[in-house]
Order: C-alpha cells, then structure tokens, then sequence
C-alpha cells in the first residue's frame, strides 16, 4: 500500500559517451555544404552558414555575413531557406490543426479556450454546430444560453480555422467529429512528442479510442462505433451535447486506464507517439505480467521505453 | 479556473464506484498510494530540512520542500505563547493557471491548514526540548514549505516534508553562562563563572550577565537541570550542528480519506480530487507501536457524511496512518 523510498538518481537521457559523430568535428566552419545526413543539431549562438547563399528562416538571425541560430534545435533547409526548428518550444497554432482544449470562459457570443499555447483559443458561437441541424441559423436566444452548449471546464476537440493578429486562435467545430468530448480520460503530454499525422483520431485495436491533439492533449475513450451518419438527420443535439457518459464496462475502463499510463511513460521518457508505438506497447504491456497499476513504477517504464525503442 | 468537465468527473465517480472492481485512472486500487520519495537535507543553511516527493518525479508528482529554521526567543520579553509560525508558498509552476492574488490565497490556506495539523504535536513532544535557559529562552520554530509541483493530496505531502524536516531537525547543545563581578581586582573585570549556581540572583547580576551577551546566535539544551539559571548561554561546540529531537516517531502523519460514499480512497490525483470534493483529514501520532492519539480532523467539502460512518472511517484512518508512519521511520532511520 505504501512504498516509501529515497529519490531516483537524476536520468539523463543525452548521456551518451560513444554517439558524438565525427560529422561535426570534421565539418569545415566555414563549408558553405549543408550535410544533413543526420539531424544537425545546433544551440543559441551556434554558426550555421553563411548568409549570402541563404536566406533565413525562423529561430535564426544574421549576424554580419553569417546566419546563427537563436535556439537550441535542428537545422532544416528547404531550397534557399534555413530555419532551426526549436527542441523544446510552446504549443504553436497552425491553421489546420486538431487540437483538444478546454473551456475557461464564456464571453459575449464566443468561448474562451485553453490549448496549452502562448495565447488562448476562441471559438465563436458562429463557429459551432448548433442542436438542430447544421445549417441551422443562429438565434437571439442561443447568445442567452451558451452554456446550454459549453460550459467553463469542458473538454473539446475542434480545429484551427484562423490566427489573430495577436496570435490567439481562432477554432471550430464544423464537422461531425468534432465537439464536446466524454466517455473518457484526459492526460496531457509535452507538444513536441506528437507527430502531425493524417488523422489524429486514432482507434487501437483494444477498444479505445484516441485523439492526439497537436497541443499535447490526448483524449482517451471508449471506442465508438463509426456509425453510418446519415448526414445531418444522424446529427442530434440532446447527443452531442450532452454532459452524460454512456455506460462503459470495466474492462473498456481498465484498457483506458492501460493505454493512459503507456503514454504517460512515453511521455516521461520523451518518445515521439504514433498510433503503431501505441500499439506495439499496448501489446507488450499484455505480454508482460502485472496489473496496470505496476506499470507506474521505474523499472517497468525503463524495459517498456527499451522494447521500443529496440522496435 | 474549473479544469474538469462534468463528463469527466462522472467517469472518475463512476469508475471508482464500478462494483467488483474499482479503477483508477492510473490502474491503482483505492488504497493505493503513489511512490513516495524522501529526502533530507536539502536546504543546508537551514536546521533541518527535507523533500517529499509524491508520484514520479516530473509533471505528474506533488513535491514540497520544507525547511526548519531555529531562532532564539526571549519568552519575557515577546509574547511568548507561540514557539511555532510556519508558512506554505505555492509557486507558480505549479499552478499556472492561477493568479497571484489567487496564489497568495492559496498560500495563506495553507498555511493555516498546516499549522493546524502540526500544532499540537509541537506542543507535547517538540517545545519542551527546545528550552535554552529556564528563565525565558527558548528556540522558535519557523517551518516554511514550498511546494513546486502539485498533483494532487498536497495536505499528506506538506505533513510528510514537515515531518521530514523535524527529523532531520538538529538542535545546537548549549550551556548556559552567567558573569558576576569579581571583587579582588581594582579594574572591576569581570570573570565568567560557568555552571555556578547564582545563589542570590539579585537584579544586578543578572543585569550585568545581561549586558555581556556575548554573541546572537541560539542554542541552549543543557539550561535545563542548572541551578538559578544562567542568563545566558553558549554554544558548546561552534562546528557541531546539535542533537536530533528526541522520540521522532511521535512526528504527526496526515491521511486524506476522499470520500465517495459508500467507498473512501486515498491519494487522490488533481482530476480525482476534483471529481470527488468531500475529504476527511486526519492527522496521528504513534508515539510508539502500541500508543496512538489522533491530533487534528477536518473535513472539507460539499457533501455530508451520516455520523455511524465516521468511526469506521476513523479507525481505517488510523491503519493507513500506522503503515505510512513505519514507511516513512523506516526509511529516514536508514539514511
């Protein structure tokens, strides 16, 4: 019931002796030839190449005849444009984007959301599925009952439509599968772990269902059946907007649960995710004996991160 | 800011009042508790200081540092009344999401919350080892606690780094000294006469020994048992950091019963905490392994709770507190 124990020693995960590669030592300073065999990694300050044969992009700055990065990050060239893609950097809204949030603040005839960026998310009530068919017409009296549809806490997953001028972005919730989420958990990971994929709605083969926002919030549920939309009659209001669970069933419950932890772990051991990780480690964790619960300690996060990364 | 939505919620509630299992989010039972890791030493200027760690290190985990600073008080001329202040600091890392007026709040919340569940142990089993001189000084004890991260069940873990920090507490030996004016020499100096019982302890002595402070710093255990009391003290050794209290295991331990009737689980994370408000504090002491007292309940939370509830949940109380406090002897007597 109660382990108590004296603190882990600090992990480094660069703590590689062997792995510097001689590209860099042999690299000329002043080569104007861009080798990016490997990732070029590069810290503030660090000489990049020479700023007439290149333009600069973001995270570099000029600096007399050179370009020089002002983060500590990867170098990447597209034709003439060098730009040095930051390590570790806040959420950035791209228009596009699938992202979880949740709500912090009803204001007059919009929602004010959290994404887990520099600035926050609007949504317009413009900008939502109103209960009565998509087409349906904004009225006076939805202005007045805007927490009919959200209220200050809900989580839900909505696209990027716009940028402000001063960077808040601007979402929606136009399709069918977007809106307000439930029948699940919530955990959240640093943004630069996920991947832009194709689709970010992910559904292992266990049952449960994932949505990978690129702001680093992941939604986990019960897997829902693709039910056949029959376009907008299949769109109901009581349903979607609707604060109550359907009944979830203990094994959904503990395959949530299972699924949660291997991200958090992930997550901790700084592992990028994609649905195949997830489920290579979801079928490893079966493998192994346990319960769930095992899975929060150290030695069992440090063999799962080493079976994936061997994979 | 409300960070959880009614959906989630019912599904925590639900989840935990699944019959015949019961889950958690993150797989444990309702018994369960996350690793807890302990540290002592951490901050050397203080006189004692410890680290508690809940969950793994990293965003998922609660962690609070405390430290014990001993300063010496004059019981005449202060109120004397108060051998304890103690204060909580929340940082904003680990609630970002709030604002400063809001944090300080938060700070002042819990402080008062701490210092109401440590209070009564430092009446019984600390205050009376920390007299210098029986004529009024004594050490004052200032706790301070940061806490740096928070996820959940910070009142358990505010209570252990505490507890830590007393047990790594050390109290400067001292003795105490008086001067009394020697009449054979025609200069009129003073000699220092140590552990020599003041016979008349007339004003003037004393007043003279007052005078003569040598130095500001503290100490002062061996005052007890002299004679007339010197009016001042010394350290004995400048190099040595002191004793350990004695009979730390009478330390408090602080369990938080969430309640979900007709279940109760422990160490519940930020969601959970949210999702089920009402909780049951108890702190205990365990003097030793047949003795218990109990030292501070308080209950928090919207809902109430029939009263032929409370003794069991008192006395499961008590055994989960029993268990962390030999967790937590067992693994600061190693170190």
């Amino acid at each position: 019931m109660f382990s108590v124990v004296s603190p882990p020693l600090p992990r480094y995960d660069n703590d590689y002796d062997g792995q510097r590669t001689s590209k860099n030592k042999g690299r000329d300073a002043d080569s104007m030839d861009l080798d990016f065999g490997d990732a070029n990694i590069t810290s503030p300050g660090q000489t990049i190449t020479s700023s007439q044969a290149f333009m600069r992009g973001h995270g570099t700055y000029v600096d007399g005849e050179v370009v020089l990065a002002s983060v500590a990050g990867t170098v990447e060239r597209v034709n003439k444009l060098i730009s040095v893609r930051a390590l570790k950097s806040r959420y950035n809204g791209e228009i596009g984007d699938l992202v979880v949030g949740r709500i912090t603040e009803v204001a007059a005839k919009r929602w004010k959301v959290d994404v887990n960026a520099r600035n926050e998310g609007i949504l317009m009530l413009s900008s939502v599925n109103l209960p009565g068919g998509v087409q349906r017409r904004k009225l006076e009296s939805d202005e007045l009952q805007m927490r009919n549809f959200f209220e200050e806490g809900d989580l839900l997953v909505a696209e990027v439509q716009a940028l402000y001028g001063d960077g808040a972005l601007s979402l929606h919730t136009r399709s069918l599968k977007y809106g307000k989420l439930r029948n699940g958990q919530f955990v959240t990971v640093s943004p630069m772990l996920i991947r832009r994929l194709k689709s970010h709605f992910i559904a292992l083969p266990c049952g449960v269902d994932l949505i990978l926002g690129l702001n680093g919030y992941i939604w986990i549920s019960k897997h829902v059946q693709e039910f056949d939309q029959e376009g907008e009659e299949g769109f109901d209001a009581q349903a979607v907007y609707s604060n109550k669970n359907d009944d979830i069933d203990s094994n959904s419950r503990l395959a949530i649960s299972r699924v949660s932890n291997i991200i958090r772990v992930l997550a901790a051991h700084s592992m990028p995710f994609t649905d195949s990780i997830l489920v290579e480690a979801y079928d490893w964790t079966l493998e192994q004996q346990g319960d769930v619960r095992d899975m929060i300690g150290e030695d069992y996060a440090e063999s799962l991160v080493a079976a994936m990364s061997a994979q | 800011m409300t960070s959880i939505s009614k959906s989630e919620a019912a599904y925590i509630a639900g989840a935990l009042l699944a019959t015949p299992t019961p889950t958690r989010a993150d797989g444990r039972t309702l018994l369960d508790y996350r690793a807890i890791s302990v540290e002592t030493g951490v901050a050397p200027a203080a006189n004692g200081s410890g680290r508690a760690v809940i969950g793994a290190v990293g965003n998922d985990a609660t962690e609070i540092v405390a430290a014990v600073r001993l300063e010496v008080e004059d019981l005449s001329s202060e109120d004397g009344d108060k051998p304890f202040s103690c204060s909580v600091t929340c940082t904003p890392s680990a609630y970002p999401s709030l604002t400063p007026p809001q944090l300080d709040d938060l700070s002042t919340d819990l402080s008062i919350i701490l210092s109401d569940a440590l209070i009564t142990s430092i009446h019984t089993h600390v205050a009376p080892q920390l007299v210098i001189t029986p004529n009024g000084k004594r050490w004052h004890i200032s706790l301070e606690a940061v806490i740096t991260s928070d996820s959940g069940n910070v009142i358990d873990a505010l209570v252990i780094a505490s507890r830590t920090a007393f047990w790594n507490l050390r109290i400067p030996r001292t003795r105490s000294v008086e001067y009394r004016k020697t009449f054979q020499q025609d200069d009129g100096g003073l000699t220092m006469d140590v552990d020599q019982p003041s016979s008349t302890g007339d004003a003037f002595k004393s007043a003279v020994g007052k005078g003569v402070r040598k130095y500001d710093g503290g100490s002062g255990k061996g005052a007890v048992g002299r004679k007339g009391g010197g009016a001042d003290f010394e350290l004995e050794d400048y190099w040595d950091d002191g004793v350990p209290l004695k009979n730390r295991e009478a330390l408090p331990v602080c369990v938080t019963l969430n309640l979900l009737p007709p279940i109760h689980f422990l160490d519940a994370t930020t969601l959970e905490g949210e999702s089920v408000p009402t909780k049951l504090h108890l702190v205990f002491s365990f003097p030793s392994p047949t003795e218990c007292f109990i030292q501070n309940t308080r209950m928090t939370g919207p809902d109430e709770v029939p009263l032929k509830a409370l003794p069991d949940l008192i006395k499961a109380g008590q055994s989960y507190a029993s268990k962390l406090a030999t967790a937590l002897t067992t693994q600061l007597s190693a170190e």
